[in-house]
């Protein structure tokens, strides 16, 4: 069989995907771009949470700080139950954030 | 839709790179009936071809902001096609060892039946009954007219390997064509 010819046939019996292939791929890509979208804001909230936890942590650090160079009183109890209620607070939206995350990617 | 020349590949990569949706659109309408051709050639089932082109498309479209023009689109695109059917088939065999050998011979016999009806269906079912790398090879130096050194950067063959398998698909095919359509080939 000559080039030509094999060459003929097989332009000539291109195959196709469906008719609607091109708009079932737009679509799916719209979901994608949104679901990452969805991902970057929960990772950005989830990073902004470790940032408090981490000011927590330090609130309670300096409140056993206080406590440990004999400064008594209110302060460190004041210090250390901000930190306490701040780190629980924040740890709660962190396992929501991870959760919600979870379920999208 | 035809294939692109290289200066509109590049205007609407450039504009897919800068976000915009519709010419991505227009650079899967360019290219999917061929990249379909070849995902089929490999997989040799059109569902399956589909889904595996869908998701080369969202992965070009992911990986297109990195792509630097030192090859062209074509060659780019069919190659994650080819990868990812091989990839696709090899699943395949891992999860169905015994039932795609069946399959592909109940295919086969179908294929020789309806066969008569039209030429299409004689080449498109030729092609389906001849191996990945013959049928493949074949597909991308007549159908998207790529030179052996384009066929091997998609294949990742050999020249050697691409040069049988050409040699080889050609009489594979006048072979089955032969088979199907006896004296009429001829004609052809």
């Amino acid at each position: 069989m000559k080039d030509e010819s094999i060459k003929r046939l097989l332009q000539a019996s291109q195959l196709q995907p469906s008719e609607d292939f091109t708009s079932q791929l737009m679509h799916e890509l719209d979901r994608q771009i949104a679901r990452k979208m969805r991902v970057k804001l929960y990772l950005l909230m989830a990073g902004i949470s470790v940032f408090f936890v981490g000011i927590a942590l330090a609130l309670i650090a300096s409140g056993f700080s206080f406590r440990a160079f004999g400064v008594g009183g209110a302060l460190p109890k004041v210090g250390t139950m901000m930190g306490l209620s701040v780190l629980a607070f924040l740890l709660l939206n962190y396992v929501s954030s991870l959760a919600k995350l979870a379920g999208t990617a | 839709m035809a294939r692109l020349d290289p200066e509109q590949d590049r205007a609407l990569i450039e504009r897919v790179q800068q976000g915009d949706r519709w010419a991505f659109q227009q650079l899967v309408e360019a290219y999917k009936d061929e990249a379909f051709s070849l995902a089929c050639s490999i997989v040799k089932d059109t569902s399956l071809a589909e889904d595996v082109l869908q998701e080369v498309f969202l992965k070009v479209y992911d990986k297109i902001p990195s792509f630097r023009f030192q090859s062209s689109f074509y060659t780019w695109l069919y190659r994650i096609v080819v990868n990812r059917c091989y990839n696709e088939l090899r699943k395949q065999k891992r999860r169905f060892p015994f039932f795609r050998k069946e399959e592909g011979t109940i295919r086969e016999e179908a294929a020789v039946r309806v066969d008569t009806e039209d030429l299409k269906t004689n080449v498109n079912g030729a092609l389906a009954q001849m191996k990945a790398d013959e049928a493949l090879t074949l597909r991308l130096f007549y159908l998207s007219e790529l030179s052996i050194e384009e066929v091997e950067e998609v294949t990742g063959f050999s020249k050697s390997k691409v040069k049988v398998c050409l040699h080889r698909g050609r009489k594979s095919f006048a072979q089955i064509l032969k088979r199907q359509l006896g004296k009429e080939i001829e004609d052809l």
